[in-house]
């Protein structure tokens, strides 16, 4: 292996990983809905990739980083499921005192739904990409996307005046 | 006036920007990738079975260190530590808790390394096999649950198998069951769950993707030494 010509490549995959950090962490805190346990999560993410950086083979860094840190929260939100149902917690302070009813109404979507919300709203992904990171259809993403946005409207009062 | 896509982003990115920003990830990037290249290993699976040692530092020093909050040593590399470790695990397919600290231990005290610890993870001690990780700022050996050679060789021809003909979920969830019992594995479980291709080889995913659109489930991993994952499409 010719390490002097491969290092740089992976100087630019961690590179990303690390930009890309901080907006998965963001993602996974309205997925898992707290902020701790996203952190968790992205760590353990990070270090999975890191892991399988050889194995990368090109495109976006950042929507390779979405799948595994999104499946390790999937993965955490049925094992907490299984320990702790239907277990609810304090609302954190920030979200409070920014958008309040949104981070209410946000926990009344399967977070499949709230994650494919983030990636379309928030990252700007397409449904297919979208489908891609989760592992469904992107028939479904639509699906998912309208009957989320519905369900929020409704939910905030939001009647378009 | 915006319509209510455009009034949803803006509330989301308010949201968004009112998380708080997350601490850098606790593993040193640089630190893991010179420690994965420090030795030539001359092949995936060796490199692969290093880069896990390293990983299981990185998993828990965000357990570990985020739950005291502080740093007792300098996050330096540990090479003749490392080495002593693959050392380890390199005798055996499988190695238990105990025998493991026992071998550790005797090379952390031929190392002059006397203050670090071993200490057993979740699971570990009634963990078929284990295998190690280092925390440095604690000066820490970690023991955590893992498959052992022998079942991530079976798991390598359960993959192949898995791609070369198509089972359905009950059906490969069924080939995993029979091959992990057929080793002795008892305490496991099979997450035929649709989350994606985690995992897959990435060199491969095309044809995994492929096959899992054509209603065949693929091995895609094994997380904490029991958890099998295999992936097939959506229901």
């Amino acid at each position: 292996m010719d390490l002097a010509r491969a290092a740089p490549l992976e100087i630019d995959v961690e590179a990303e990983l690390l930009a890309a950090y901080p907006a998965l962490t963001r993602r996974l805190t309205v997925v898992l809905r707290d902020a701790s346990e996203a952190e968790d999560v992205a760590q353990a993410a990070f270090a999975r990739a890191l892991e399988h950086r050889q194995r990368f083979s090109g495109g976006d860094v950042r929507a390779w980083f979405y799948t595994i840190g999104l499946r390790l929260a999937f993965n955490e939100l049925r094992r907490r499921r299984r320990i702790h149902p239907q277990a609810a917690g304090d609302e954190p302070s920030w979200a409070m005192s920014s958008e309040p009813d949104l981070w209410i109404a946000l926990a009344q979507l399967d977070p499949p739904q709230r994650a494919a919300l983030l990636l379309s709203t928030l990252d700007g992904y397409t449904h297919s990409e979208i489908g891609e990171i989760l592992g469904v259809p992107a028939g479904t993403v639509s699906s998912w996307l309208s009957r989320s946005k519905e369900r929020l409207r409704v939910l905030l009062g939001d009647d378009g005046q | 006036m915006m319509d209510f896509d455009e009034r949803l982003r803006v509330r989301l990115g308010r949201l968004d920007g009112a998380i708080p920003a997350p601490r850098p990830p606790s593993v040193s990037a640089a630190a893991l990738r010179n420690a994965a290249m420090a030795q030539a290993l001359p092949s995936r699976k060796k490199r692969g079975r290093r880069v896990v040692i390293l990983l299981a530092a990185a998993l828990l020093l965000g357990a570990s260190v985020a739950t005291a909050q502080r740093f007792l040593f300098p996050d330096v590399p540990q090479p003749a530590l490392e080495a002593a470790l693959a050392e380890v695990f390199a005798q055996s397919d499988c190695i238990t808790a105990s025998d493991a600290t026992d071998a550790i231990r005797a090379r952390l005290a031929a190392l002059g390394y006397a203050d670090w610890e071993i200490e057993p993870r979740s699971g570990a001690a009634d963990a078929r096999c284990v295998t190690a990780g280092l925390v440095t700022p604690y000066h820490v050996v970690i023991l955590f649950p893992a498959p052992g050679r022998d079942v991530l060789e079976a798991l390598g021809g359960v993959a192949d198998e898995l791609m070369r003909r198509c089972l359905g979920r009950n059906d490969a969830t069924e080939l995993v069951s029979s091959v992990l019992t057929s080793l002795g594995v008892a305490d496991f479980s099979v997450r035929a769950d649709p989350w994606g291709p985690q995992g897959a080889p990435l060199d491969q995913i095309d044809a995994y993707r492929s096959h899992v659109d054509a209603g065949c489930f693929v091995y895609v991993g094994i997380q904490d030494g029991r958890n099998v994952d295999l992936w097939g499409r959506w229901p």
